[in-house]
């Protein structure tokens, strides 16, 4: 509890304790109604009491009466419980600041309590850390820690603070922070960040800089500083905040007035407005709301989704279109060989020894791909290639003493050859010659991640997806062979970077829900920025995605779409929930004190009653 | 520009969506949003303006509509 609260409470049981005492005091005590000054002391007893909470209140609601914004709720309190002074009623008035105070205490201790609990910090920071000292290890707050002192990091533990190894061997989990899920293996000398889980070695790291500038606190940061973006929901309810105060209090006013002239009586119908000045604070009313987006922003962060948004959150509930990026995105992005053809009459030894002669010069992602096969394949060069030409859109060229050799794209090899060669356009080819003899060719391709379909499969039965389509720069063929792997309902192919913004304009113009737009992030912005929900790949490392992105995926990892949508869903429901419970309990209230049922605790507590049930139902969001 | 500001011990929900409604208005602020739960105020102002004027304002409305915050950069 903080000390806030403590002296908050203090002052709570200081009034309670002088309440009950007064009040039993003034019953036994005989009273001489007749005597004006037993009357002024019961006031002022009554009115000292009342003090003890209400004169903070009280200065709140006189500051703000003057702001043109007066209809907060210490000033509702306070008319309400002068009002309640007026017809006589202390006890009440005094019990009305007492309740409230300690409703408010209670829901300031609750939000924070569920702030900490939901938050994305919770998952990432650290609360301890083992300083190494000449004494041995001494267990520190991260935030103690100075920049270059020595920590112990245990098997198991979270890295607090980014870092240098300095000794031990162990393997690193950084999925938190570059994405990257296979474990890294890290020795003395070698970097590791904050943030990140050392699963199995020792330890020992020297800090690099303060807890508070190291690599969790970006994606921190990132969570909580990019949620700016509210929901639609929270639009609402924000809104409807402001109408439903000063249309209850029309109302308390009414009450106290119209029935108080008609049928007399003025004390029973001032104790119904004064009620409903109660529950006309729409504080629970509005908070019920981000709470429930701030539980489903940080259950998605810490599944490896990183929302930028409530909106996006919000949006991914109800999504029509899922439209994604080929390379990167449903393949692995980097080009292996997948197949070779030899010519009449040629060896494999010859083919691949003469590939890994013309290639190994090159950097260019097919040349490596070719040397790796190669390689693997146990062809050995002996000698370095002389006299290395690129010819730009064909291929490449060197020379072996007098020997010529080249290799080049379907182009190329018709320049070389003639016709006679023919391609399906699914595969990259890399044709291989020696002077003018066709030795064969290599069939490069793109992968196709793992579980792509299942995935699309689950998008369709558990998410609503109606259509999922592929945009690609790529080939007609190659996207065809992808677009029937993964099961696809539609693709476009070789669009050109505008060609891929009106093809995804057309998919959201006709659509009538979301459509989400999955891309690397790495030349996608526009597209990113266009879709209803842009959702980059890959870890915060990418600077650009991050920036682009409304949503990342920490893994690379497209099953995550699917969590992060039945997250969404989940949200969006305990969100309208709690909307639904904050304004029927309100109303409820309201009706029973317009009947004359209502009891003024009640009335007070409905306002925490209604906060408590929204974090409890909020918190469902973390478990599941 | 844009700028982010801790705001703590906010107890209200619409003691924030007041806040922001109020720091909108003045001269030179372009875009405010109060992040209630984050405890964060996001500032978008004009690269013109003077941003030690708008926080002192800032800190003025923050202390009218809810006495118990406090502003921090």
């Amino acid at each position: 509890m903080k000390k806030k609260h403590k002296r908050e409470l203090i002052k709570i049981i200081i009034a309670t304790v002088l309440l009950i005492a007064a009040a039993l005091s003034f019953r036994f005590i005989p009273i001489d109604y007749g005597n004006v000054w037993f009357f002024v002391m019961r006031i002022c007893v009554y009115a000292a009491i009342y003090m003890i909470l209400g004169f903070d209140i009280m200065v709140g609601a006189v500051k703000n009466v003057f702001s043109g914004d007066f209809l907060d709720e210490r000033f509702l309190m306070t008319i309400a419980s002068v009002a309640a002074f007026f017809i006589g009623e202390y006890i009440e008035g005094i019990a009305v600041i007492i309740f409230y105070s300690i409703g408010e205490l209670f829901q300031d201790i609750a939000v924070g309590r569920s702030r900490n609990m939901i938050s994305a910090a919770a998952g990432l920071r650290v609360d301890v850390c083992h300083l190494v000292t000449e004494e041995g290890t001494v267990d520190k707050k991260p935030a103690e820690i100075g920049e270059g002192s020595v920590i112990e990091v245990r098997p198991g533990e979270r890295i607090p603070i980014d870092g240098v190894v300095v000794e031990g061997l162990s393997g690193i989990d950084t999925s938190s922070i570059t994405g990257e899920s296979a474990p890294v293996s890290v020795g003395p000398g070698e970097n590791v960040y904050g943030g990140t889980v050392s699963t199995d070695g020792l330890l020992k790291i020297r800090t690099l800089t303060t807890a508070e500038n190291s690599s969790q606190e970006r994606i921190i940061s990132l969570v909580e500083e990019a949620s700016m973006n509210k929901s639609v929901t929270e639009r609402f309810i924000t809104k409807f905040a402001r109408v439903y105060t000063p249309v209850v209090v029309i109302f308390a006013v009414l009450l106290a007035v119209i029935p108080s002239i008609i049928f007399h009586a003025p004390e029973r119908w001032i104790r119904t407005a004064i009620m409903f000045l109660v529950v006309s604070c729409p504080c629970a009313l509005v908070v019920s709301i981000p709470l429930a987006f701030f539980a489903g922003v940080g259950r998605a962060s810490k599944e490896g989704v990183l929302v930028k948004g409530a909106e996006y959150l919000e949006r991914l509930s109800e999504v029509e279109n899922y439209v994604f990026d080929k390379t990167g995105t449903v393949t692995s992005g980097s080009f292996s060989v997948r197949n070779i053809r030899l010519a009449e009459g040629i060896d494999k030894k010859r083919l691949t020894e003469a590939a890994l002669f013309i290639e190994s010069g090159s950097n260019h992602p097919i040349a490596e791909a070719v040397v790796k096969y190669c390689t693997e394949e146990g062809a050995v060069i002996s000698d370095k290639p002389e006299d290395y030409k690129e010819i730009p859109g064909l291929g490449v060229s060197v020379k072996r003493g007098d020997t010529l050799l080249r290799a080049g794209n379907l182009r190329y090899a018709k320049k070389i050859a003639g016709d006679g060669f023919s391609s399906d356009g699914k595969a990259t080819e890399v044709f291989v010659f020696e002077d003018d003899t066709y030795l064969g060719m290599f069939e490069l391709g793109d992968r196709v991640k793992d579980g792509v379909k299942d995935t699309f499969d689950a998008l369709r039965k558990k998410c609503g997806a109606k259509k999922i389509i592929m945009l690609s720069g790529d080939r007609d063929g190659a996207c065809k062979e992808v677009a029937e792997a993964c099961g696809f309902d539609e693709y476009r192919s070789e669009l050109l970077p505008e060609g891929k913004i009106r093809a995804l304009g057309e998919v959201i113009q006709h659509a009538k829900k979301s459509t989400v737009y999955v891309g690397d992030g790495i030349n996608d912005a526009p597209v990113l920025a266009l879709a209803d929900v842009g959702i980059a790949m890959g870890g915060v490392g990418q600077d650009a995605a991050v920036e682009a992105a409304d949503c990342i995926l920490m893994n690379d990892d497209l099953g995550k779409l699917v969590r992060a949508s039945q997250i969404s869903g989940k949200t969006v429901r305990v969100a309208r929930q709690n909307v639904i419970f904050a304004i029927g309990i309100k109303l409820l209230v309201l009706l029973a004190a317009a009947f004359g049922f209502g009891i003024m605790w009640v009335a007070v507590f409905a306002d925490v009653g209604v906060l408590i049930l929204a974090i409890l139902n909020s918190l469902r969001v973390m478990r599941s | 520009m844009k700028r982010y500001i801790k705001i703590e011990d906010l107890c209200c929900a619409n003691c924030a969506a007041k806040i922001e409604k109020a720091v909108s208005k003045l001269e030179g602020v372009n875009k405010c949003t109060v992040n209630f739960m984050a405890e964060k105020m996001l500032l978008e102002y004009d690269d013109s303006a003077d941003f030690d004027g708008l926080f002192a304002k800032i800190k003025e409305i923050a202390d009218r509509i809810e006495p118990e915050c406090s502003l921090s950069l």
